[in-house]
């Protein structure tokens, strides 16, 4: 006992005296969560909760004009402009401050659209009452209702959908909107005495989101709930950087072959490693989410909703800590030189992270990304993380998660001890 | 002979993996109980491997090893106990002080609370270095983490103490300090089995040599008997380079 708790004071005075390593494993992460939940805040938010400033023609000057423009102000997404400088807009105005870059997009009612819409109207009306007769043939101007929407060609391609599925959205309303009045109007003119004034009763279909969670309806999806426990995961991977650099100067130094020659047992020396490493991996997930839960309020982003399943968080933390030392470990043992192991186990730590979800989530990939996610224990940790933070998980929904993670830890290590005693190095 | 033999080996044969010349090829050795044990040769003669086969930190291809007369096979966490390792590197912590060192390294060979705390302490100020002793290794000079890697090597006060070139690339005084002390460990009884390359060196510390070459044991005896029984070479290091030839030997 007296030798096990002597190599975890020893590992434990190392560990706090590398500088570089403690800010690589403890200040990077809140700079990552910090960075990435500000970034990510818009795309979580409700659309009425920003605004984009955008530039407005309303050449039709009629119904359909004035009711693009209310409905545009009205989704609170944008602050619409009529005119720039005290000067009013005209269609080349707006297609050039849009190609600057001074808008990200514009939008132009184009003259006659409204009427254009109520011929449609009327001709529908006349063709089901005249048949063939040679007064319903379509008016002229029927296919004219048009908008026009200018972007900048600097915008994404994922946003221009969103701002269109948006804008068609309310104007087929509107349109429809129109078109029945003029149904009404033109069917009126058909009938021997005005018909009685139709009112509209309800919305017609609405949409109603909830949040498919257990129980805990209280935690809402935000960056908060994403970003927080993703980038603990993605830190608590990142001690490979310490942990082989420790193993491995171990190494270089002759000391591994000092512990050797001590009567202690070897695998006390790696258990001292372990247990530092994953006691560092609980201080990261602490640190994190209580930076989560107490600081990014501060900087306008919402607290981390923990939830009730504390004991399943901790749970959750402990394994991705065991099976991010056990990486770390195999890595520091297979490696030669500690250039060869940072700049493995940093490209191996990013592409495990990337195709596990803790930058795009798993379901907006591409099919085969997918499919490999399965095989990233980033992606195992991450997903534990959701059911119980976003999904009202507890213990026996992340069994499977925990399950895999202390098999990997227990696979890395015998892979690692194996690797020490044949020398298996590049 | 002096006392029973604490090291024996029997035809010791090393080959690493992916080499085809032997390491070892046939070492045989007995070295008494009592005797400073110098074993010489040029880079790559074997010598380090015969240290390492004795500590029990590479395992022979063939052959039999006895260490304080027990069978190496088997009983290794035994005789880890009674031998003492100073290693050609300095095989310490950098960040952490000669005493957080020590008292690490004491801890690994069971001693602790007051016995391991007097026991730094008294090792610390024989080697002068207690007023140093809250420093990290990294700020020592080359002579004081010898010391200290010295020091590290017997905090247990073993039976057999093995120096893998204790001495390599320090000052004369440092060196001074080092020799004097082994010659007093072993007046208490240390059995000192050391490797150099300092030949004058060894002539005087040592009281049995072995001149090690390509892996075989090419002379073995007392350093006086030895250069008596060549004549024409008045000194050891006339005897080495007579036996093993001024061929660089670059590994």
């Amino acid at each position: 006992m007296h030798t096990l708790l002597a190599s975890i004071r020893k590992e434990f005075l190392i560990l706090i005296r590398d500088w570089a390593g403690l800010g690589l494993i403890f200040l990077m992460p809140v700079a990552l969560v910090m960075v990435m939940s500000l970034i990510q805040d818009v795309t979580y938010k409700k659309l009425d909760e920003t605004s984009l400033p955008i530039l407005f023609l309303d050449k039709d000057q009629d119904e359909l004009g004035i009711q693009v423009k209310q409905g545009l102000e009205q989704t609170g997404f944008f602050k619409v402009s009529t005119s720039v400088g005290g000067q009013p807009l005209d269609e080349s105005t707006i297609l050039k401050l849009v190609a600057k870059g001074d808008f990200q997009m514009g939008v132009v009612i184009i003259e006659g659209s409204t009427d254009a819409i109520r011929a449609r109207g009327q001709y529908f009306v006349q063709q089901t009452l005249l048949g063939d007769d040679e007064d319903a043939l379509p008016p002229e101007n029927m296919d004219k209702a048009r908008i026009v929407i200018y972007f900048d060609p600097a915008i994404k391609n994922s946003f221009k959908i969103t701002v269109r599925t948006t804008l068609e959205n309310f104007t087929s309303k509107i349109e429809a909107g129109i078109l029945f009045r003029a149904l009404s109007e033109e069917v009126a003119q058909y009938l021997p005495e005005p018909p009685a004034p139709v009112t509209d009763p309800g919305e017609g279909i609405t949409y109603q989101e909830i949040y498919a969670t257990n129980e805990h309806t209280e935690i809402v999806p935000n960056s908060v709930q994403h970003n927080v426990p993703a980038w603990t995961i993605f830190a608590m991977f990142f001690i490979i950087i310490p942990l082989t650099g420790n193993i491995i100067k171990e190494r270089e130094n002759g000391l591994a072959t000092r512990l050797r020659i001590m009567p202690g047992n070897k695998l006390q020396a790696l258990g001292a490693k372990i247990f530092i490493y994953m006691m560092v991996g609980l201080v990261q997930f602490s640190l994190m989410f209580m930076f989560g839960k107490f600081v990014l309020p501060y900087f306008g982003l919402p607290s981390l909703l923990l939830g009730p399943e504390k004991i399943a968080l901790l749970l959750m933390a402990l394994a991705t800590a065991l099976a991010a030392t056990g990486y770390s470990v195999l890595v520091g043992s297979v490696a030669s030189t500690h250039d060869q192991a940072a700049v493995f186990g940093t490209v191996s730590v990013i592409i495990l992270a990337a195709i596990g979800g803790i930058w795009v989530p798993v379901f907006m990939m591409p099919d085969l990304m997918q499919k490999a996610s399965i095989i990233s224990p980033l992606n195992w940790s991450l997903s534990g993380f959701y059911d119980i933070l976003l999904r009202g998980g507890g213990i026996r929904e992340i069994s499977d998660n925990l399950f895999l993670l202390l098999a990997f830890f227990i696979l890395t290590l015998a892979a690692a001890i194996w690797a020490s005693e044949k020398g298996v190095r590049r | 002979m002096t006392g029973n033999p604490v090291i024996e080996t029997l035809n010791l044969v090393k080959i690493y993996a992916r080499s085809e010349e032997p390491a070892l090829n046939g070492i045989s050795l007995i070295i008494p109980e009592g005797e400073i044990f110098g074993l010489l040769g040029p880079n790559g003669a074997g010598k380090t491997t015969t240290i390492n086969i004795l500590c029990g930190i590479l395992r022979p291809t063939s052959g039999q090893v006895k260490v304080a007369g027990m069978e190496l096979n088997g009983n290794l966490k035994e005789i880890k106990k009674v031998i003492g390792v100073v290693p050609q590197d300095i095989a310490l912590y950098p960040t952490l002080t000669a005493r957080e060192n020590l008292c690490f390294i004491g801890s690994m060979y069971g001693l602790h609370g007051k016995l391991l705390q007097s026991r730094v302490n008294e090792y610390l100020t024989l080697f002068g270095l207690m007023e140093f002793a809250n420093r990290t290794i990294k700020t020592y000079s080359g002579g004081m983490k010898r010391r200290i890697n010295l020091i590290a090597g017997i905090l247990n006060r073993p039976k057999i103490l093995f120096l893998d070139e204790p001495t390599v690339g320090i000052d004369v005084q440092s060196r001074t300090v080092i020799i004097d002390y082994l010659k007093t460990l072993n007046a208490e009884g240390t059995t000192i089995v050391y490797t150099s390359h300092y030949m004058e060196e060894a002539e005087h510390l040592c009281t049995s040599i072995a001149i090690i070459d390509q892996g075989h044991i090419i002379i073995q005896g007392r350093p006086a008997e030895m250069i008596d029984s060549q004549p024409g070479y008045a000194n050891l290091e006339s005897i080495f380079l007579h036996l093993t030839g001024r061929t660089l030997r670059d590994h």
